[in-house]
């Protein structure tokens, strides 16, 4: 289930703050329950908040960020105004309408085009904003000192509220709010200074054309028309020319003062409105889509103790008997050359590469004990000879096992063995299969508890490359 | 009640992994545990004596008890044993284990033996673990008949499977016999996501009623083994990021055999945190590296960085300069540097088009002017560093968390770098503000983050054709 940003920014400062070191929290305890792993890190978090304290420092940053903003806001309010009233009292009464709506307009529309130039292009709110940013920067900076804690939130805090997507819209929606504040602040003197003073506004050119500024103001005012603004008409445009003074006529005046108001309204006010209300809804939409990503380090090993993949290791039926003794020291053993010649030989379980060893020749070998019913058929055999040494061969990289124990006790006992000798056949090492010298050892400990002594255990190391390798 | 709702409330799943005696019962829990840390495993019969218990689970909830069961040693007298019981009434096998059961204290011998039954008596299927380089011989056999009177599903998982094919078809045989077709192959030692999936996908055929459940514990451990994978892949990324874009400015005053091995010292300490991070993120403890033919040893690399040797291993040119492990970069070609910015918009990622960027390229330019030279890690370090985590990479990926002793593998050749190294090196190259290598960045670069997040889906799956051998 999805968290909220809120939950997730929280989630970041926590993170930040613990791999700074400036926090460190007791393990987390794995609790049942459906909660996804998410909510599971928030419900911590939140924890970790009321445990230390740190209501104060999660939301140190975001504090800062407004009253950063605030002091921006008024900045932008005191700028606009001034500029107005620079603009409108440094000339007199006579107020010339297109300079005045440069300056009101022009860097405005500019550093909208240059936001948009950088939106499209380079997908950052880039140039437009860089003093913002800038100015921003110097703030992180300022804000990144101090007590180690809140340092780490703070950083974490940056890192999710100002950094991809979510930092590109909010730097646009400031630098979008700052101009707007301007362009009102500006509107408003402009009003006031209208309301209480009277103005002669005329246009005035060296170099361009007259019909130019006609047209201008036809088009700038075809919008404003619409919007029930009222503008001056054709005849009122060419009256308000430099050196045509016979105006001064008051509705012209309104016309005018009518049509700088709504050129500010329509193409500075209104479409910084829109710009800021489009990056606040992409702002919040980014911030909804926040990728925390739960595959970093820190919080897989958050996964790990919250909702452990595997739990409750436990021994159910335990072991009351004693553990088996590891194998004594290194076996020693007898030289194969040493069992009598005339011995049988019968080998138990071990594979087909190995079965018969040379020694064994045709008339003594009693064959292979594979299973339950192969061991009655050698043990009835041996009922009907006559007592002889036998030789139980067996492959000496198997690990014997209670079954082979009592397997070869079996054939020790028997009446007609007379002495019993063990036989390890050891295959040519290959890749895979483990050396195991302490198999050999377990063997020896086998012998042992069979009764067969120490002299009577050998190794026969073979070398059937040639063979066949077929199994049993 | 909706179908969520009634896996929610199921049981977890109780499976019984039962099997002779060192086949590999407890490695197989272990692997499934992704730890080392459960039960006892060695290289001898007898090892587990009790039933021990540990429970997997998915998104918080139980769903698979895995049951560790001591070994079948004697199977063929208890089979004799359980054959001359005469339970009352219907003589089938689980009566049979009911009646031998209740007189459990009578059979001594059978300890361990009995320990199993119990356990699979009572549990909803039985994973049967084959060491396949046995032969089939009779104890295995009377060992399934014996587990086949419980009567419960029962899946033959044929471990150590990378020895020998041929044994494989002889068990898959012996399997048949028994019509006991849904086998698994699982090496415990050398194994990879694919064969887990494939036990549970067995587990679902013959558990049809928890069907449901097994998926959900599916999905849950595929999604989790995917996003270790790219934690790890990330981590490759941003070390190779910051070692191969490390830049530092050349003073006339400096102590080059100094300064060469402070970066040297930096790189290997990078080195090293992100060979900790990996292992980490594996779960990859100091007694798993113990039995893993990785050459890491105590959260290092047995060989340095910078001796020739490892440069030869990996196939690279240790002649010249190359050897010393950094060298002074003669300026910055800026013409590639300018290309870069067009090539890497190519390739998908957001690369330098940011302010930042801009900045530096005009930083560049005045170094060129002023004749600056920069020290930098060279090709030859930065190939060999990508080369290592690779095959760290690779290896981790073929994880076992079970192996017993050095696992042989053939040595193969590292593979090599994808022809699209010199492009990534560049681009790196060309962006010294995205090192960490001297101390964390100040400001996150957009740029940085795009482009390791590509990089980290390179690492992660990096080209497979067989290209020819790039020379860096």
């Amino acid at each position: 289930m999805e968290v909220s940003f809120r939950d997730k920014l929280l989630l970041e400062q926590v993170r930040a703050m613990e791999q700074a070191g400036a926090l460190r929290l007791a393990a987390g305890q794995p609790a049942a329950g459906s909660a996804s792993l998410q909510q599971r890190l928030v419900a911590r978090a939140r924890d970790a908040v009321r445990q230390h304290d740190l209501q104060g420092v999660v939301g140190h940053a975001a504090a800062a960020a407004r009253g950063f903003v605030l002091l921006l806001v008024l900045l932008a309010a005191g700028l606009g105004g001034a500029a107005v009233y620079r603009a409108v009292i440094g000339d007199g009464d006579t107020l010339n309408v297109y300079w005045l709506l440069l300056v009101l307009l022009g860097f405005n529309t500019l550093a909208m085009a240059l936001w948009l130039a950088g939106i499209l292009l380079l997908r950052a709110a880039g140039p437009g904003s860089a003093p913002l940013a800038v100015l921003w920067r110097w703030l992180a900076l300022r804000l990144l000192r101090g007590e180690a804690r809140r340092v780490a939130a703070d950083r974490g805090w940056l890192r999710v509220c100002h950094h991809g997507a979510a930092g590109r819209w909010w730097l646009s929606s400031l630098s979008h709010g700052l101009w707007l504040t301007y362009l009102c602040a500006g509107s408003v003197v402009l009003l006031l200074l209208l309301m209480t003073r009277q103005y002669d506004f005329v246009w005035a050119t060296t170099i361009l054309a007259d019909h130019t500024f006609v047209m201008l103001t036809g088009a700038l005012a075809a919008p404003l028309q619409l919007l029930g603004f009222s503008v001056p008409d054709l005849q009122q445009v060419q009256l308000s020319r430099r050196g045509m003074e016979a105006l001064a006529a008051a509705d012209l005046r309104r016309a005018w003062a009518s049509f700088l108001l709504g050129s500010l309204l329509v193409y500075g006010l209104l479409p910084r409105l829109l710009l800021l209300a489009l990056c606040q809804v992409l702002q919040a939409l980014a911030r909804r889509r926040y990728p925390l990503d739960l595959t970093l380090p820190y919080y897989l090993a958050l996964q790990r103790q919250l909702m452990p993949a595997s739990y409750d290791w436990k021994i159910v039926d335990p072991d009351t008997s004693e553990a088996p003794s590891p194998p004594a020291a290194t076996a020693v053993f007898a030289r194969a050359a040493d069992i009598p010649a005339q011995a049988l030989w019968v080998g138990v379980e071990t594979v087909q590469t190995l079965w018969p060893p040379a020694a064994a020749g045709a008339a003594r070998d009693l064959g292979q004990i594979t299973g339950a019913e192969s061991l009655a058929a050698v043990l009835a055999h041996l009922d009907k000879l006559a007592p002889a040494t036998l030789v139980v061969a067996v492959a000496a990289d198997r690990l014997p096992d209670r079954g082979l124990k009592r397997t070869l006790q079996k054939l020790c006992a028997h009446t007609a063995v007379a002495g019993s000798w063990l036989a390890l056949l050891k295959a040519p090492p290959s890749a895979g299969q483990p050396a195991g010298e302490q198999r050999l050892d377990a063997w020896a400990g086998l012998a042992r508890r069979c009764g067969i002594g120490a002299g009577r255990v050998t190794l026969i190391e073979s070398d059937c490359d040639d063979r066949d390798r077929r199994h049993g | 009640m909706t179908a969520t709702d009634a896996t929610a409330e199921q049981a977890p799943i109780a499976l019984a992994v039962v099997g002779h005696t060192n086949t590999g019962k407890t490695s197989l829990i272990r692997t499934l545990l992704r730890s080392s840390r459960f039960g006892a495993v060695r290289d001898a019969a007898g090892t587990t004596r009790h039933v021990e218990a540990a429970t997997l689970t998915a998104a918080g909830q139980a769903v698979l008890q895995l049951f560790d069961t001591p070994g079948l040693e004697d199977s063929i007298a208890l089979l004799e044993v359980l054959q001359a019981l005469r339970p009352v009434g219907a003589a089938a096998g689980r009566e049979r284990l009911a009646l031998l059961l209740q007189h459990a204290a009578d059979y001594p011998d059978f300890e361990q033996e009995i320990k199993v039954v119990r356990q699979a008596a009572c549990s909803d299927a039985l994973l049967y673990v084959v060491d396949i380089r046995e032969p089939v011989l009779g104890k295995y056999r009377d060992e399934i008949a014996i587990l086949s009177m419980a009567a419960r599903p029962l899946i033959p998982v044929f471990n150590f499977i990378q020895s020998d094919r041929q044994n494989l078809q002889r068990w898959r045989r012996a399997m048949a016999d028994f019509n006991l077709h849904a086998v698994v192959e699982f090496d415990t030692v050398a194994f990879d996501f694919e064969a887990e999936k494939r036990l549970y996908q067995k587990l679902q055929t013959v558990l049809e009623a928890r069907y449901a459940q097994l998926q959900a514990l599916l999905d849950y451990r595929r999604q989790l083994w995917l996003s270790l994978q790219r934690s790890a892949a990330h981590q490759v990324a941003e070390l190779l990021v910051d070692i191969a874009s490390y830049r530092r400015p050349a003073a006339a005053g400096d102590d080059a055999d100094a300064v060469l091995e402070d970066i040297r010292q930096r790189v290997r300490e990078a080195e090293r945190r992100c060979l900790l991070q990996v292992l980490n993120i594996f779960e990859f403890s100091e007694a798993d590296l113990q039995h893993h033919p990785l050459p890491v040893a105590n959260g290092r690399w047995n060989r340095d960085l910078f001796a020739p040797e490892t440069l030869k291993e990996f196939g690279l040119d240790a002649g010249s300069a190359a050897a010393k492990g950094a060298v002074v970069g003669a300026g910055i070609d800026l013409m590639v540097a300018g290309l870069s910015l067009g090539t890497a918009s190519a390739a998908g990622a957001l690369i330098g088009a940011t302010w930042s960027a801009l900045r530096r390229f005009g930083g560049d330019l005045l170094a060129r002017v002023k004749g600056q030279r920069w020290y930098c890690v060279d090709n030859n370090t930065a190939a060999l560093v990508a080369l290592r985590q690779l095959q760290l990479l690779a290896a981790l990926l073929q994880r076992g968390h079970a192996a017993q002793h050095k696992i042989a593998l053939q040595r193969q050749a590292p593979p090599p770098l994808p022809p699209d190294w010199p492009q990534r090196l560049q681009t790196m190259r060309n962006h010294p503000q995205w090192s960490r290598l001297q101390g964390p960045a100040q400001d996150v670069d957009s740029g940085r983050s795009a482009f390791v997040e590509a990089l980290a889906a390179w690492v992660a799956q990096p080209d497979k054709e067989p290209a020819g051998r790039v020379s860096p």
